[in-house]
């Protein structure tokens, strides 16, 4: 009895120290943050895409044909949006694999602060925007607007599965010989074009993580003329009073179930 | 007794009616060319994209042109591609294709929802013939590593093509399956080849470009060269055998692989049929992301009943 407990307190501890040792850090918008060690994750910030499209403006400015003030001032506004990369939002994709095979997941992260801004907050009429940016900048809420805002965000989510038709509606005429077409090269395509939200995970918040850390995701099917394309969104605002961030995460529907515990964690983490 | 029969009479037709009205059955027909389809189990649904058919008297006059633009577009880019590649020129003309269909296969199980693209080409008879001409032509002018790739061509089935020639070429060919430990040495000598070989295709593209002068030209080099040498390949699984089908003796191949851009990746899987028919070849390819392999692998064995040939080589 004696030696069982000895395995299963050596076993537990192994355990311990292995999920310990199971994380490694990485930099985000709003702290570091850690993924399990069987997940790469790779930084937009840090490729050579960064200075590639920086100096793929200048080369572009440089052509005689875009020297109106216009461009240049164009040109110039993108130069300065590519240098805020890796400081006011950065994109990152998640790579693991399972059974099942390779997996990966983008995510990306806007630090809603420095954003503001850029767009200059005075600019921005709504009042609701300024009280929103404050509580940001305060980085915490108080129980009583957190309950209020939980409240209200949740409320409003569809409950099952909800579907928005997004069809265009095109003059009659025009949807006919529109549907003459794909008939004729043996298609099944229409003019639909819906968006079905299901499996919708209510606005909560993760209890434990170093920042006020709220979250949200959804199964998302898109229906473009009956193709459809099935995602999965899990997005999180993390309150680091000084990077407030936002953080979307996209990855296809049939990823979903790996990678929801690895967000979870990833945005839990962040400190 | 009766009461009860007839009780468990209702509740059991209640059932059937609200399974039956619960589930959506599809079961869609996809047709594969030369007179020959495939049916998707219950839950997968098959959405065409485009359709054009083998036999000219079922096409409209859209499809004949998309037939037309097709072809034309193969038969310039062979001439082009194939002379670059194995320095040997061409003289491909007529019809690469007899038809062709695009389908999005949507389905579902416990990962959540599945997609694929299954494309179905007809290769023409007209072609191969062409194909085995030029191969042969590669074989006696091209070099002995251009030799080796035409080793499993067309050209290896004789100087004809037939349904039961193909079929006995398909079976000569070993079964292979690389794992990714395998293919670990072989992507990385590719990923170390691939910024030349990039870099040679844009050379020539921008030598055969207009309209630039020498500097445009070599500032865009330069540029293309910076975006083009970031790209690698990484496979984990590749796999040939020859199989039975219910269409008779077929090819199976499977390749998972990822395309990667400086660090990013994108995780696919190709799962590739060649069935020989009397009119031509039909390959069928499906693609899809890695995850979804073993989904679409099932369902497209199912599909083309596929089973395992007991007398391949070992």
């Amino acid at each position: 009895m004696k030696s069982l407990k000895t395995i299963v307190c050596t076993v537990c501890l192994v355990g311990s120290v292995t999920a310990a040792g199971f994380a490694q850090n990485i930099n985000t918008v709003a702290g570091v943050a850690s993924v399990p060690n069987t997940v790469k994750v790779v930084t937009l910030s840090n490729t050579s895409i960064k200075p590639m499209l920086h100096d793929a403006v200048i080369y572009e400015a440089k052509k005689p044909s875009n020297q109106s003030y216009k461009m240049q001032q164009g040109a110039k506004e993108a130069i300065e949006a590519i240098e805020q990369m890796g400081i006011a939002y950065d994109l990152y994709q998640l790579q693991g694999a399972d059974a099942t095979g390779e997996k990966d997941a983008i995510v990306f992260a806007l630090d809603m602060k420095s954003t503001m801004e850029v767009i200059k907050l005075d600019d921005v009429k709504d009042p609701m925007a300024s009280v929103a940016m404050q509580m940001l900048e305060k980085g915490d809420l108080d129980p009583i607007t957190e309950q209020f805002m939980l409240t209200a965000v949740n409320s409003q989510l569809p409950i099952g599965a909800k579907t928005f038709d997004l069809t265009e509606s095109l003059p009659k005429e025009i949807e006919t010989k529109s549907q003459a077409m794909y008939r004729a090269i043996g298609s099944d395509l229409n003019n639909t074009t819906q968006i079905t939200v299901q499996d919708v995970k209510p606005l909560t918040k993760i209890h434990g993580a170093t920042y006020n850390t709220y979250t949200i995701s959804s199964r998302i099917i898109g229906n473009t003329g009956g193709t459809f394309n099935p995602y999965y969104a899990n997005a999180a605002v993390v309150m680091n009073p000084a990077h407030p961030t936002l953080y979307l995460a996209i990855t296809s529907d049939v990823q979903r179930t790996y990678f929801e515990p690895i967000l979870h964690e990833f945005y839990k983490s962040i400190k | 007794m009766k009461v009860w029969n007839k009780k468990m009479m209702t509740l059991a037709c209640a059932t059937c009616l609200t399974v039956g009205m619960g589930a959506v059955v599809y079961a869609d027909t996809v047709d594969l060319g030369y007179d020959q389809t495939a049916n998707t189990s219950a839950t997968v649904k098959a959405v065409a994209m485009v359709k054009v058919p083998t036999q000219m008297n079922e096409r409209t006059a859209e499809q004949n042109k998309i037939a037309k633009d097709a072809n034309k577009d193969a038969v310039d880019t062979l001439n082009s591609v194939s002379t670059f590649l194995y320095k040997v020129p061409t003289k491909y003309s007529g019809n690469v294709y007899d038809g062709f269909s695009l389908y999005q296969l949507q389905g579902e199980n416990h990962l959540g929802y599945h997609k694929a693209y299954l494309m179905n080409i007809d290769v023409s008879k007209e072609y191969i013939k062409q194909r085995i001409a030029y191969e042969q032509s590669v074989l006696q002018q091209g070099t002995e590593e251009v030799k080796a790739q035409f080793k499993h061509g067309f050209s290896s089935i004789g100087s004809e093509y037939s349904k039961s020639i193909a079929e006995q070429a398909l079976k000569n060919v070993k079964p292979y399956t690389l794992s990714s430990e395998e293919l670990h040495s072989k992507v990385v000598d590719i990923n170390r080849e691939l910024p030349k070989a990039l870099s040679d295709v844009t050379d020539e593209a921008l030598q055969q470009g207009t309209g630039l002068s020498v500097t445009e030209k070599q500032e865009l080099g330069t540029l293309l060269k910076r975006i083009t040498a970031p790209i690698t390949i990484n496979a984990t699984h590749i796999s040939y055998a020859p199989v039975n089908t219910r269409y008779g003796m077929a090819g199976k191949g499977v390749i998972r692989s990822s395309l990667g851009y400086d660090g990013f990746i994108y995780p696919t899987s190709l799962i590739g049929y060649l069935v020989p028919a009397q009119e031509g070849l039909i390959l069928q390819i499906l693609f899809t992301e890695d995850t979804s392999y073993d989904f679409w692998n099932t369902e497209l064995d199912r599909m083309n009943q596929t089973v395992e040939y007991k007398g391949a080589q070992k």
